[in-house]
């Protein structure tokens, strides 16, 4: 249990600056998930956190203390990586005994501590088990049991799930949650898997290119992302985006000339932003495609070239402008080929700024 | 196409293939989908002729191709690992099979195929790059390049995907579609991930344990999956699996709650095909709604916790000291501990036999 905070924080390898300029309040207790492609930061942060890097700057602090020079073993940290680390000729038991018999805990504490991990972690009846006869998914809980016996006051994981089966990390991903709330205990999880973050996350951080994109709850990301990029990663599929220009005569339109029809209200609020320019974000799941026309309603008018069944949802494929864009298919509907108009509500169009890629 | 017909193959005490039998078709996409471990790799490695078989025969176009060795059997292989040559550029990597004294063919044709699949994965910028510096989507994109050019026959994927971004991931599953349409070359492409399988394919087959379980079009296995086994592999979110005892005409949870009374004809119908009394209940995520509902199934549970998921909420309700999942779009906000009502069809309840686990209702 540690509120972390990171203050500037930086760390470059050569002219790479993995880490640029990084700061961040984690309250204590909260499940933090680092998102982002590989070669965003994530890991170096994490394992900056962990002091497996020193930092090239900034500072590290763990509640009131400044840790930058703490060496890992002194930080009270665990953590557990994609590739589990366990002694394969040892049984559970044992390996998860480890770093007690290293602290020199005396046997009948340990024996204490074992059993209540591995009731927590419902591995009781695997703890005679040798590692190597083990599959994946119970593998990985040993490694996080190995990790959370010692009580740390911070949890790292990285990426423990990529390792697995599809299958494995659905279940996985539920059992983390559940420890993590049965342990109060300050979580920094990294991962690429949006839904892993969706479902994890108290909190998401969003990286690119080792900065901070945006910082906030799964369910505000997802559908008020603050930045374009948020929008596209987060959400299977992403947002939709296009760019449109406001013309002198009042109307919209996209770059190839295409009228775009706003409501009154969304109008006044362009008119209210100023802005010739701007990039229009919205989900496909908010975009109902339907051969008839709501004047009042924001709409364009598509042709769908084809369908995509994404997780048991029809999705309309098209193009606004020169974009591909997707929209929610309502009933089931022929090959592609069809005409129409796609139309949303107010609320679930997001503007940007076509430049900074910021919310406006 | 390929016809794959009666193959064994174990290592040591490992049966990896047990008795497979498949065919695919000209110009489709067809997904070996399975676990760590299924046997998907020794499949794809015995139609290359990269492992023999123990027994069973291979048939490409109708011709035993079983004793012909691999570089004769025209199959192009893409495997999880890429093997690209790092000391080569992509241009060259790519160039590769085709410069092969085996095939003859001449350096104009080779530039021009070259050039034109680079084109179609988008990699024509690249071409002067030495692999060693391209990012995983490059390498996987030039990898899929290098196989694609050569034409061949058929195409081999061996989890092609699976090292990258599942953003990326996605991307490069709709491009793989798109460029299938184009090419409409044939594929035999294995993999552990539904998703990538069930968007991808054209048709599925099943491996578990070395055994094939099923084959189908996606819609038809997750329909009407013949096992337990299929239907925990093709679902996602993971189908609900409760136990349950029929007694009567009673299929009680838990020993003694009745969840619902099954009609005489349904259960003549499973006790002409056996005698068991334990099964498993098969509920999707997808079919269970929220709310009360007359002359359906209607069951309360308390809410565990919320998956946000975007536009999908998925609910994990504890039933009776079980947990069960259920899918909503429904903008409603639900405190965890609370308590609330649910139904389901008994038409959408798959039943399955605990103890070989096939389907029986």
């Amino acid at each position: 249990m540690a509120r972390i905070r990171l203050e500037n924080l930086k760390k470059y390898y050569g002219r790479v600056k993995a880490v640029d300029d990084v700061s961040l309040d984690i309250q204590d207790n909260e499940f933090i998930v680092f998102l982002g492609p590989s070669g965003c930061g994530k890991t170096t942060t994490l394992r900056c956190i962990a002091g497996l890097e020193s930092a090239t700057d900034g500072k590290i602090y763990f509640d009131d203390r400044m840790i930058n020079d703490y060496e890992p073993a002194d930080r009270n940290i665990a953590m557990v990586f994609q590739f589990y680390a366990l002694y394969p000729h040892l049984n559970v038991y044992r390996n998860i005994s480890f770093p007690l018999k290293a602290e020199k805990m005396p046997a009948p504490d340990i024996k204490k501590k074992i059993k209540w991990v591995s009731e927590l972690l419902r591995i009781e009846s695997i703890l005679e088990r040798k590692i190597s006869e083990l599959p994946d998914g119970d593998k990985q809980k040993v490694a996080l049991a190995r990790a959370i016996v010692r009580t740390p006051e911070v949890l790292l994981l990285d990426e423990p799930l990529s390792a697995l089966d599809e299958k494995f990390r659905e279940q996985m991903r539920i059992e983390f949650l559940r420890i993590q709330r049965a342990l109060n205990v300050t979580t920094v999880y990294v991962t690429h898997d949006q839904r892993e973050a969706m479902t994890l996350a108290d909190r998401i951080v969003v990286m690119k290119d080792g900065k901070i994109i945006e910082f906030g709850e799964p369910a505000r990301l997802y559908e008020t992302p603050h930045n374009l990029f948020t929008g596209y990663f987060i959400g299977s599929p992403g947002m939709n985006f296009f760019e449109c220009i406001g013309k002198k005569d009042g109307t919209f339109g996209v770059k190839t000339g295409e009228v775009i029809h706003f409501s009154e209200s969304q109008q006044k609020k362009l008119k209210e932003l100023q802005i010739e320019k701007f990039i229009v974000g919205i989900r496909p799941e908010y975009l109902f495609f339907n051969e008839n026309v709501d004047e009042s309603a924001n709409h364009y008018k598509v042709r769908v070239i084809n369908t995509e069944r994404i997780h048991e949802i029809n999705f309309g494929n098209f193009y606004i402008g020169d974009i591909l864009c997707k929209c929610f298919l309502t009933s089931e509907v022929v090959s592609g080929g069809f005409e129409g108009f796609v139309s949303c509500n107010d609320e679930k169009i997001c503007f940007y700024n076509p430049e900074s890629g910021h919310i406006l | 196409m390929l016809k794959l017909q009666n193959i064994f193959k174990s290592f040591g005490d490992v049966n990896a293939v047990q008795d497979l039998s498949l065919e695919i078709n000209e110009g489709e996409i067809f997904v070996l989908l399975g676990p760590t471990g299924a046997g998907k790799t020794t499949t794809l490695k015995i139609t290359a002729g990269l492992i023999q078989p123990e027994e069973g025969n291979i048939f490409i176009d109708n011709n035993d191709v079983s004793e012909v060795p691999p570089a004769f059997r025209n199959i192009s292989f893409v495997f999880e690992s890429y093997n690209l040559f790092p000391i080569y550029n992509v241009y060259d990597n790519i160039a590769f099979a085709l410069r092969s004294r085996l095939l003859q063919i001449d350096t104009d044709e080779i530039d021009k195929r070259v050039q034109s699949f680079s084109r179609d994965l988008h990699i024509e910028s690249l071409l002067d790059r030495p692999t060693s510096t391209l990012s995983g989507g490059e390498t996987q994109r030039v990898a899929l390049a290098r196989a694609l050019v050569r034409e061949a026959r058929l195409n081999l994927f061996d989890e092609p995907l699976s090292n990258l971004d599942l953003k990326l991931r996605e991307e490069l599953r709709v491009e793989f579609k798109e460029l299938h349409k184009k090419y409409k070359s044939t594929i035999f492409y294995v993999t552990h991930d539904h998703d990538s399988a069930v968007s991808i394919a054209d048709r599925i087959g099943i491996l578990y344990k070395g055994k094939l379980h099923q084959v189908g079009m996606p819609d038809d296995l997750i329909g009407n999956p013949n096992s337990i086994v299929v239907a925990s592999l093709i679902n996602y979110p993971a189908i609900n699996v409760l136990d349950c005892t029929l007694v009567g005409r009673k299929l009680n949870i838990n020993g003694k709650t009745t969840l619902v009374e099954l009609t005489e004809a349904e259960v003549s119908s499973i006790e002409k095909n056996m005698k068991a009394k334990e099964f498993q209940i098969g509920l999707k995520p997808r079919s269970i709604f929220i709310g009360k509902k007359k002359d359906l199934i209607n069951i309360s549970g308390k809410v565990l916790h919320t998956e946000y998921q975007g536009y999908n909420k998925v609910i994990n309700l504890d039933f009776m000291g079980l947990t069960v999942r259920l899918v909503t779009n429904q903008a409603v906000r639900l405190e965890d501990g609370s308590t609330i009502d649910v139904h389901f069809a008994k038409e959408d309840m798959l039943l399955f036999d605990r103890k070989n686990g096939a389907r029986v209702l």
